[in-house]
């Protein structure tokens, strides 16, 4: 056997051992929440840093208990402060979003169990301003609190036309105009023979 | 009038043990790749993220029994083009009395293809390259998508069409595995999903007909045949058409099971990073801005390359498509990449796909339009080589007495019919 042939085994080999090793490994190297501890609880807010006008975003805090009793964690997530015009939050109208703040809580999260609580549909209307804000969330756990704050940008939405069924025929209809063209096409000018019942002989 | 050259009708069907080894068989998966990578569009991640987002990886699945129905197919379908040396609108026009009908209806679905399906594809395509150069107008990023794939093309070269598809079948697997890797994947939520469960959302029905529309897209089946006739090394006789179709079957495979390997990396994002919260993504940013948190902003770029690579590679496959039947039923004949009518029929389609970017349809709704479609059509094309696959004209290349392609057929009729009913029925105002 060549040199390289086994050389190139050997880097087969290797690459599928880096690809089994990063099943295990890269999910932890990547991941990119906040980690911070409230009292007994060891909390990571993952929060996105773009989010788009008219376009959902969402956050999500995973929790865990760390301590020998269970506990009960209350979220508070605040809009960035004077701009809450700028946002919706939820999906049932009216859904503007609170000048206090979402509350979220998580009750009796048992010692060594870990649990989430997510603030989702937080989205800046399809008119608001560009540019970067700043949001926070507030974990209070057996009356000890901290705030998670960040920056996140707002960028330009791709704004679509509303979803209807007349968009669906419109397109049958786009589809039979363009073989009636093919046809006009190919009957006129390149195989005048076509016959549309024709089939084919076995 | 054309005939079925019916080959080795005096030998029992499967008796020549003509295989070749695996490494030939990796070595040689070029329409393999062209078809995976037309089979994995936009659709995956609309599909994906929706029955995801209901039920994680609980559909898993119905990907397999899908992906097998389609391997299924594309295996009739080289099994037709080896007996008769003929590529899809034959396979229709040839069905007895209704053939004509038939011809009319592929006819119909190619244009759709080439019209509706493409546009589908730029605009998801459009939305990944504004997703990675955010300052792109979205409707600029949609001609330059158009522009692309009409030059690839009018150069007529199939060799460079096809090596640009495996390409990007490389680019769509890496950058979902990536965003999957980061994001980790449960494999006992993965293998719980191999196993049918009631979805408690209700919404079974509509899943699975959007996931066979995805993964058995008629298009695609069709489109194995044109790529191996551009290859243009039909066998003469019957051993080396079987050591032939040992290499058509390695291909289907990866045509096949790739959408598998693909739904893997999707599903397990999805089910890391936005089922636990019972969200539903809505559009194409929702997906990056859900991964986002967990792997980190690097992950935009990343997913919206494998969303690019996606569309773009099912835009120029099923705008193919539509260009190859909509000429073999027109000229009665099936052409090549090179021939002028096709590069016409695929531009003249792409131009007006891309016109209807310009309307600003939300890519996700379109996608899910278009997978209904893929759907409905499929309801025809499944039957269609159900009949073919059990059909004595295929000779020594029909079923005969092999269970396992029997089971496969009964699988494809079974498929074919419950989406087929389940879709075209819909347009007659029936509720199921």
């Amino acid at each position: 056997m060549s040199l390289g042939r086994v050389a190139g085994k050997r880097i087969r080999l290797l690459l599928a051992i880096l690809l089994a090793m990063s099943m295990v490994f890269v999910p932890t190297a990547f991941a990119g929440g906040i980690d911070v501890k409230v009292g007994d609880v060891e909390a990571t807010v993952y929060a996105p840093s773009v989010v788009w006008q008219a376009t959902n975003g969402h956050v999500v805090v995973k929790m865990t208990n760390t301590g020998s009793k269970a506990v009960s964690v209350d979220g508070l997530f605040k809009f960035p402060e004077g701009k809450e015009g700028q946002f919706t939050y939820g999906t049932k109208k009216p859904n503007d979003a609170p000048k206090d703040g979402a509350k979220q809580t998580l009750k009796d999260l048992k010692p060594g169990e870990s649990k989430y609580i997510a603030f989702t549909y937080i989205t800046p209307k399809d008119n608001a301003q560009l540019g970067q804000y700043t949001g926070n969330v507030m974990l209070t756990v057996d009356g000890a609190s901290k705030t998670i704050p960040w920056n996140f940008d707002v960028r330009t939405g791709t704004v679509f036309v509303a979803q209807t069924s007349t968009i669906v025929y419109m397109i049958y209809a786009v589809s039979v105009v363009m073989l009636v063209f093919w046809f006009v096409y190919f009957k006129g000018f390149v195989n005048k023979k076509f016959n549309i019942l024709a089939g084919e002989e076995q | 009038m054309a005939t079925v050259n019916v080959t080795g009708t005096d030998i029992k069907p499967w008796s020549l043990r003509e295989g070749t080894s695996f490494m030939t068989r990796v070595k040689d998966l070029g329409p393999g790749a062209f078809v995976a990578a037309t089979f994995i569009g936009s659709g995956d991640i609309a599909t994906g993220g929706t029955a995801g987002g209901a039920f994680g990886f609980g559909y898993w699945w119905a990907y397999w029994v899908t992906c097998a129905t389609a391997w299924f197919c594309l295996d009739v379908v080289s099994r037709y083009y080896i007996v008769t040396g003929k590529a899809g609108v034959s396979m229709f026009r040839s069905i007895p009395k209704i053939g004509w009908f038939l011809a009319l209806f592929i006819g119909l679905f190619g244009v759709y293809y080439g019209v509706g399906n493409v546009t589908s594809q730029f605009s998801a395509s459009a939305w990944a390259v504004t997703g990675m150069f955010p300052s792109l107008n979205y409707e600029v990023a949609g001609g330059l998508v158009a522009l692309l794939c009409i030059v690839l093309v009018w150069i007529g070269n199939y060799g460079i069409i096809d090596k640009v598809m495996s390409l990007m079948l490389v680019a769509i697997v890496a950058s979902f595995f990536a965003a999957a890797f980061a994001t980790g994947v449960n494999l006992a939520d993965a293998a719980r999903g191999l196993i049918p469960a009631a979805d408690p959302s209700g919404g079974f029905s509509n899943n699975f007909q959007a996931i066979a529309g995805t993964n058995i897209n008629g298009a695609a089946v069709l489109l194995f045949a044109y790529t191996l006739m551009e290859r243009g090394n039909l066998p003469p006789d019957l051993k080396s058409k079987a050591r032939f179709l040992s290499f058509a079957r390695s291909n289907a495979l990866l045509g096949s099971f790739g959408a598998v390997a693909v739904s893997f990396a999707l599903l397990g994002v999805i089910n890391q990073v936005i089922y636990p919260y019972g969200i539903i993504p809505r559009k194409p940013e929702d997906f990056a801005i859900l991964i986002e948190p967990v792997a980190g902003p690097w992950a935009i770029p990343v997913f919206s390359l494998g969303v690019l690579a996606a569309s773009l590679s099912s835009a120029l496959g099923n705008g193919m498509i539509g260009a190859y039947v909509t000429c073999e039923y027109f000229l009665g004949k099936p052409v090549q990449s090179n021939n002028i009518h096709f590069r016409a029929v695929y531009i003249v389609n792409a131009v007006i796909a891309a016109a209807i970017v310009l309307a600003r349809i939300d890519p996700i709704f379109l996608k899910t339009i278009t997978s209904m479609m893929n759907a409905s059509f499929f309801g025809v094309v499944g039957l269609v080589l159900a009949y073919w696959a059990g059909s004595n004209k295929l000779g020594y290349f029909r079923n005969g007495s092999n269970i396992p392609l029997w089971a496969l057929t009964v699988l494809t009729i079974v498929v074919a019919g419950y989406v087929g009913i389940f879709n075209l029925g819909g347009y007659f105002g029936l509720k199921f």
